[in-house]
């Protein structure tokens, strides 16, 4: 699925926000969570430039909620959509031909470290297509995004236990695929 | 209950942790987020923080990379592919967003479902806005017939309970609001909906 910006889909119109408040409220919501968002978006399976659309949905879904959103629970809020979002999303945007689309800039100046992280990030992603979606879910918001498993629970509205459940199973497939990985670099490695 | 260590932190392997580590850092190329503010319609001046290189991984890349493994792993994980790459030029740094139309768009139709969508919440905005709850309760059949599955439902359904609210149908707007706490009890809008049954 092609996400494509809010802004081409209704038109000019003004945001939904009414109050310099609101619009430094979203703005503060906008810096502290877009990357977490965008990259979720990416785990999911999305290009970046999908996944920046679908941030921008994320977002002015946001605006148009800015009322209902508990100060505190801005990050659970966009996160949520973002997971909403994605799943009706179809992979057929996948990434696996990376290009130059990722920003490095905090990555060593190397070349060759930017290609290897470039093809760490690849290979992540073909790791992680392995895990069952629900799988998916938890274990990214835990391992790559940081959230604890009571925030993740609430987030796309499961029991903790079921959370804790699924973020150990998966662990154990995400281990068991990078083992497998692991077994077979190392066995082409001998073979040179 | 305890969370686990992440496994970037502690419990992983190497090739684990460089993998999570390298997921961890990746970040929107800098053009993408002024585009993501245009289209949202802000002028943040935000500047585009390069974050300082986070303590390396344990294990960094290079181990790896030395033995030629990843490079393998391209290959020999999902068959054999040119996972050739190329430097991205250094960016320009982005005091403020540069506010640049997005090239034309070919409306697909995933996209005029979402924009359908919109548009029916948006009329049933409206109209509850104008006191003219039949009318919001209208756009909004017409909405859950359209999008049985809609990205927007939970808001449809909190609308949904204001209208019938709204039109004095207390008994129908309480079941609803039954409903939608039963199937969104955690969500974000779960609240409102418990402050509206209040009411």
């Amino acid at each position: 699925m092609r996400i494509r910006a809010f802004s081409s889909m209704v038109g000019p119109r003004a945001l939904p926000v009414s109050g310099d408040v609101d619009r430094r409220r979203l703005e503060q919501m906008f810096t502290a969570h877009h990357e977490a968002v965008w990259r979720t978006l990416r785990r999911r399976g999305l290009s970046p430039e999908a996944a920046a659309d679908a941030t921008q949905q994320c977002f002015l879904i946001a605006a148009e909620r800015l009322d209902d959103i508990r100060k505190g629970s801005e990050r659970a809020f966009v996160l949520g959509t973002a997971l909403r979002l994605a799943s009706t999303a179809i992979r057929t945007d996948r990434r696996w031909q990376l290009e130059d689309n990722m920003d490095l800039r905090a990555s060593p100046a190397r070349a060759d470290e930017i290609a290897d992280r470039r093809r760490a990030v690849d290979l992540m992603d073909r790791v992680l297509s392995r895990l069952h979606p629900d799988l998916l879910e938890v274990f990214v918001l835990f391992e790559i995004e940081g959230l604890p498993t009571p925030e993740i629970a609430k987030m796309i509205n499961i029991p903790v236990g079921t959370a804790a459940s699924r973020l150990r199973r998966a662990r154990e497939e995400f281990r068991a695929v990078v083992a497998r990985l692991e077994r077979s670099l190392r066995r082409e490695e001998e073979q040179r | 209950m305890n969370d686990p260590k992440r496994l970037v932190e502690e419990e992983g392997s190497d090739l684990e942790r460089l993998l999570l580590d390298a997921a961890r850092r990746e970040k929107p190329k800098s053009n993408l987020v002024p585009r993501m503010l245009a289209g949202l319609g802000l002028g943040v001046g935000i500047t585009q923080t390069v974050a300082p290189l986070a303590a390396a991984a344990k294990v960094g890349v290079g181990v790896w990379v030395s033995m030629g493994l990843l490079a393998a792993a391209g290959a020999g994980f999902v068959g054999a592919r040119s996972l050739a790459t190329k430097e991205a030029p250094p960016p320009a740094p982005v005091a403020a967003p540069a506010v640049t139309p997005r090239e034309a768009p070919t409306l697909l139709a995933s996209d005029a479902k979402l924009r359908d969508e919109i548009r029916l919440l948006d009329r049933a905005r409206a109209a509850l806005r104008m006191r003219a709850p039949q009318q919001a309760l209208q756009e909004l059949r017409h909405y859950f017939e359209g999008h049985p599955h809609g990205v927007l439902e939970p808001e449809a359904a909190v609308l949904r309970i204001e209208a019938l609210r709204e039109n004095g149908d207390r008994v129908q707007a309480a079941a609803a609001s039954r409903e939608f706490l039963a199937r969104h009890a955690d969500g974000p809008l779960a609240d409102r909906v418990r402050r509206l049954a209040e009411k």
